[in-house]
């Protein structure tokens, strides 16, 4: 198990997860909040859409389904 | 963007040194790795640029923590590279997407220590497909996904989608998805197919001529039988409820012309919708470095022009598998073969074997798979009669947030081309470069104006075709080869 903090709180995700894996298997479907403040999460799930983006480690505009998770990664969802 | 320039990218001195190799390969799907493995056979240097961390593409994607299945029959020439063994003139680099190709073959990769350039006499694009959006009212909510990206967050860390499932679309592979899901331990509410059962029947018989597809499809419905899972064939989902995230759906039968009959609707409770309507092949790179492109109307898409030996319109460009025409993993798999031995007869290195009958035998093994080439022909033909569902409110560039009202409104101002709708409306100009909205606006430019979907043309792509970082832009190449239109 690797642990990561979504908003500030610590979870035990698989090892190997990505950022998309671990905050659904954390019960939490909406990644990001568009333009217009509509909730957006996991759709195409391979890359293309552009639509899971997250903040990992204050970075932005992180692919979710892309990106491995690490020890004590930060990811920050609304 | 750098100023456009006339000297060959390769030869830049203002950037990085670009690594040389025989061939480069992207895309560690099925067709990539054959074509890969292929190649290295025959002591041809080889560099596999790759967007995920493991090799397989979307079909053979597995968990990073556990070891490599054995692969299907039929891609036993991917086992080992699959599986992670090291391959002599081999180099293969995951977590490195590729963003752009200039006209001379040098290819820009982003990787975990920014962007790479590579350059290679030989290309081989194999750059996989993704699902066909259909708009509907409640599409963008979170908890509604494709089914392909609800599979590979399956297969790659065990998680189902949600708990209440339902999969819609046409074809095989919401079949699939269902099966995965069901057996993961979602409860699949229903596998809703848009064609309706005298055609989905009519379809599906187009397979059983080829043994071991029937069988595989028979064992499939079999599996959702034992899981108690309903398929409704004739019927779609027409709209996702919520407002955080999916809470239900409303389904409706299909009528004879193709629409669906909302006012027969029923509503459905789930926290998670599956969508998958076909397949569109990713031929953003092959239009980046100007290889014709042709459209197919059946299937409604674009893809990658071929010679018999793969080769694209572009000197040294070889397009395989669904990234160049959606034949499934099968046929892919034989066609990176194929192209792996091209480039070896062109170097002129095929390893002192017989490469003339070698060819021969693996067009014979694309010519056994004609009956899936028509089944998936047939069962992905697309539902036009679902642009209905893209009702005025609903949007259909997720990423401009730009809704089918403001599309149509551009198309009665006038607009005739995908470029026109893009500069008016922003449609297309976001992220994913127009990749899932496109598709829907040529659509409907063809519902207004009478005209075949293909008359609009594939939207001239521009670099970088995925995310690179502002490091890897400032590396932009200076001349990307054009695109047709």
């Amino acid at each position: 198990m690797t642990r990561v903090l979504i908003n500030g709180a610590a979870f035990e995700a698989a090892a190997g997860d990505t950022v998309a894996a671990a905050l659904i298997a954390a019960g939490r479907k909406k990644f990001r909040l568009n333009a217009k403040g509509a909730p957006r999460g996991l759709y195409c799930g391979i890359g293309v859409c552009q639509e899971c983006l997250v903040v990992v480690n204050g970075e932005a505009n992180v692919r979710a389904c892309m990106r491995a998770i690490e020890p004590d990664m930060r990811i920050d969802v609304p | 963007m750098s100023e456009p320039s006339a000297q060959p990218d390769a030869e830049r001195t203002d950037l990085p040194h670009a690594e040389r190799a025989d061939l480069i390969v992207i895309g560690a799907g099925p067709g990539g790795l054959a074509a890969a493995a292929r190649a290295a056979a025959c002591g041809i240097s080889v560099v596999l640029l790759d967007e995920h961390r493991l090799p397989g593409g979307q079909i053979f994607r597995r968990p990073l923590a556990l070891p490599a299945p054995a692969v299907p029959d039929y891609a036993r020439s991917i086992q080992a590279l699959y599986r992670g063994d090291a391959v002599p003139d081999l180099s293969y680099r995951p977590d490195h997407t590729v963003w752009a190709i200039s006209g001379d073959n040098v290819v820009y990769a982003a990787g975990p220590e920014g962007t790479r350039r590579l350059t290679a006499p030989h290309i081989v694009l194999a750059t996989g497909a993704y699902e066909w959006p259909v708009p509907m009212p409640g599409w963008t909510l979170p908890g509604v996904m494709t089914a392909g990206g609800a599979q590979s967050l399956l297969k790659a860390s065990g998680r189902v989608a949600g708990q209440r499932v339902l999969v819609a679309g046409a074809g095989p592979l919401i079949l699939q998805a269902a099966a995965q899901l069901a057996e993961a331990g979602a409860q699949v509410v229903a596998v809703l197919d848009a064609a309706p059962a005298a055609e989905w029947w009519a379809s599906a018989a187009r397979i059983l001529a080829h043994p071991s597809l029937a069988g595989e499809g028979l064992s499939l419905l079999a599996r959702l039988r034992a899981k108690r899972v309903p398929v409704k064939r004739g019927w779609t989902v027409v709209q996702m409820l919520g407002t955080e995230a999916v809470a239900g759906a409303l389904v409706a039968p299909v009528g004879a012309d193709g629409r669906a009959r909302r006012d027969v609707g029923e509503f459905i409770q789930v926290d998670a919708v599956c969508l998958g309507f076909g397949l569109i092949p990713s031929v953003e790179l092959a239009a980046l470095r100007g290889c014709a492109l042709d459209f197919a109307p059946a299937l409604g898409v674009w893809g990658v022009r071929r010679d018999p030996g793969m080769a694209t319109s572009a000197a040294g460009v070889y397009a395989v598998g669904d990234g160049a025409a959606v034949h499934g993993a099968r046929r892919a798999v034989i066609e990176g073969r194929i192209a792996g031995l091209a480039v070896a007869q062109s170097l002129g290195r095929t390893g002192g074997r017989d490469a003339a009958r070698e060819m021969a035998a693996l067009h014979k093994g694309l010519a056994r798979l004609r009956p899936l080439d028509r089944y998936l022909a047939s069962a992905f033909r697309p539902r036009t009669g679902l642009l209905d569902l893209a009702e005025d409110g609903v949007v259909v560039c997720r990423c401009e947030d730009v809704t089918a009202r403001t599309v149509r409104n551009e198309i009665g101002n006038g607009a005739r081309t995908l470029h026109e709708v893009k500069t008016s409306c922003r449609a297309g100009m976001g992220n994913c470069q127009g990749r899932n909205c496109m598709p829907t606006i040529a659509r409907m430019l063809a519902a207004a104006t009478g005209e075949s979907p293909g008359t609009f043309g594939y939207p001239k792509p521009r670099p970088p075709v995925r995310p690179c970082g502002a490091t890897g832009l400032s590396l932009a190449p200076a001349s990307p080869s054009g695109n047709t239109r």
